[in-house]
């Protein structure tokens, strides 16, 4: 959008000329920024990120492609463990990269004598301290977590999604969205902490599927849709955050979202490319979903 | 989109939205792509040492199809494009 003028023209060129700018991840790959009179928000590709720690991951307690493996086992050294039907059970998520790492507690119980039912996360093997409890289906909420190595402390984003918890917890399902830096994608540097704490944390990028390849991780087209729904609003609240605090001539806004509903799913949404008409319901339903 | 032009746009306000993809159905046989890979194949602008086949996939199967790149003066790619092989 352009204030007060009537042409359109391009933002090099508008700088050139003494313009502000406000880029809202516009247009990747554009890190790093060039500008230096306005503000940027990231830039970065839409299957990788350099300000990341890693990208999304699933973790499953059974061999699958894309994803980490997780061992379950009997509790040892809990504190405060909710009542449980069934004997409670334990694992670890190793979050981050190679470099940067960080663990969590994961409590599985059994709390209403139907099977396991609940997933506890934790810091601490402290239910009591716990960040969230999930069930299947749920999201935890945002988290901020201390990624450490190579003599670096960095603080990054996260949230999980209880994807299958079966009965007889043979079967659990963890997914992890992008774990964002908490600075570092924007110019002015200082500028990232404003929409974190105004609008959220950002989330850069979604795991997505295309032609059978997966990029990141893949959890089902529910959880695709729901990071989706977040990445577009945190773009919506966060734009609407900035351009109304700081002054502007031109504000890009860059959606990735149609382009990864394209990618991942208007193929089964075709008649004509999907296996059935109920394939090619569910996925037109999807892309209305995404519009 | 909407949210964005409600909170800031006013009436001295240009808004212009452009969109680097277009969605069309595939209405025949063939893909335009695959119909463009055709032409090319056909007048010998891009030749295959291996090439299964991909029905209605739009970006080259670079996993499984093998060019002849000696011979190749032209390839498809994404509806759209045609990339010239310039050392070819």
């Amino acid at each position: 959008m352009t204030q007060g003028r009537s042409e359109q023209n391009s933002c090099g060129k508008q700088l050139r000329a003494g313009k502000k700018c406000i880029l809202m991840k516009w247009t990747g790959p554009q890190f790093p920024v060039t500008i230096k009179n306005g503000i940027q928000v990231d830039g970065c590709f839409c299957v990788e990120c350099c300000h990341e720690i890693p990208g999304p991951k699933l973790y499953s307690s059974v061999e699958e492609l894309h994803s980490e493996r997780i061992q379950l086992k009997s509790v040892q050294d809990w504190r405060n463990i909710p009542r449980s039907h069934s004997s409670p059970l334990e694992t670890v998520l190793k979050l981050g990269s190679r470099e940067l790492k960080a663990l969590l507690n994961v409590l599985i119980i059994d709390s209403q004598d139907k099977g396991y039912d609940k997933v506890i996360i934790s810091r601490e093997k402290d239910a009591n301290k716990c960040i969230d409890t999930l069930s299947v289906g749920s999201w935890s909420k945002w988290m901020i977590l201390n990624f450490e190595g190579c003599g670096k402390s960095i603080k990054g984003t996260l949230r999980l999604k209880l994807i299958e918890l079966s009965e007889d917890a043979t079967y659990l399902r963890i997914y992890y969205s992008q774990i964002m830096s908490v600075e570092g994608w924007t110019y002015p540097k200082e500028i990232a902490k404003e929409p974190i704490e105004n609008v959220g944390p950002f989330l850069q990028r979604v795991g997505y599927i295309q032609g059978g390849r997966i990029y990141g991780a893949w959890a089902g087209y529910d959880t695709f849709i729901e990071e989706l729904e977040y990445h577009h609003e945190w773009l919506a609240r966060a734009t609407r955050y900035l351009a109304k605090k700081y002054d502007w001539d031109l504000l890009f806004v860059h959606s990735h979202a149609p382009d990864y509903m394209l990618d991942s799913i208007i193929r089964r949404a075709d008649p004509l490319t999907a296996v059935s008409e109920e394939e090619s319901r569910e996925f037109l339903r999807l892309v209305a979903k995404v519009f | 989109m909407g949210e964005i032009v409600d909170a800031l746009a006013d009436e001295d306000t240009l808004v212009v939205v452009v969109s680097d993809h277009g969605i069309i159905g595939y209405r025949g046989e063939m893909s335009d792509t695959e119909l463009v890979r055709k032409i090319l194949i056909e007048n010998g602008y891009l030749v295959y040492r291996e090439r299964p086949e991909i029905g209605f996939a739009t970006k080259p199967q670079v996993e499984r199809e093998i060019t002849d790149w000696s011979k190749t003066k032209a390839i498809v790619h994404d509806d759209i494009y045609i990339y010239i092989n310039l050392r070819g």
